[in-house]
């Protein structure tokens, strides 16, 4: 059971989600576009290294009740529903790139950096989607 | 989406003198979801349905009222 309205005003879930999720997958595609460009070196690996730290902190972000709004039904719901739209999302648009690289390279090409850019763009669409169903009525 | 159904959550609520706040600390829920309930545009759990009807000492029939041919 949550405080009162006396309180003081928590983060709501939307407002956690793009602190947590948003920021994390968005330095998830910035490592990963700057891995398909650098060798790996020290630079690069202080990104990863900060990317953990910052994990770290969502985990713990995510575990504290204080801070932000415990998730409820309608919450899990609305999440459930961005996934879903997610994976349609993500399957049409793979499937579609196969293509055009099956027609242009006649090979689909993966690289480290490729698979990080994937991983955050999917995270960050469900975030992005979820904050969507979350606003759409006040 | 709105769903064929309709509530009489704000009647009581006015009835009770109850923010949408109170009501939802005392179901334990986000004021989010008593503002969509209201609005009849989200489908409560049974255990929601339950539990808001107890906070007003009411059956859930008084207080989510369905259409007779979607029973």
């Amino acid at each position: 059971m949550r405080n009162g309205g006396n309180s003081m005003k928590k983060l709501s879930v939307a407002q956690k989600e793009l602190l947590t999720d948003g920021i994390m997958n968005l330095i998830i595609i910035v490592v990963g576009i700057t891995d398909m460009f650098c060798e790996p070196t020290l630079p690069l690996c202080i990104a990863y290294g900060l990317l953990l730290v910052i994990m770290c902190g969502t985990f713990i972000l995510r575990k504290n009740e204080n801070i932000a709004e415990k998730w409820d039904e309608l919450a899990k719901e609305n999440y459930a529903k961005a996934c879903k739209q997610t994976l349609r999302i993500s399957l049409i648009a793979g499937l579609i790139y196969g293509i055009i690289m099956d027609i242009i390279l006649d090979t689909v090409i993966l690289q480290a950096g490729h698979i990080m850019i994937l991983v955050g763009c999917i995270n960050l669409l469900v975030t992005i989607i979820f904050v969507y169903y979350e606003k759409r009525v006040a | 989406m709105e769903h064929n159904f309709q509530t009489k959550i704000k009647e009581l609520r006015a009835a009770h003198n109850m923010s949408q706040e109170e009501l939802a600390v005392k179901v334990g829920v986000r004021r989010e979801t008593i503002a969509r309930l209201e609005k009849s545009v989200y489908n409560p759990s049974l255990k929601l349905a339950i539990d808001i009807a107890r906070a007003f000492g009411k059956a859930v029939e008084e207080v989510f009222i369905f259409p007779e041919e979607d029973v």
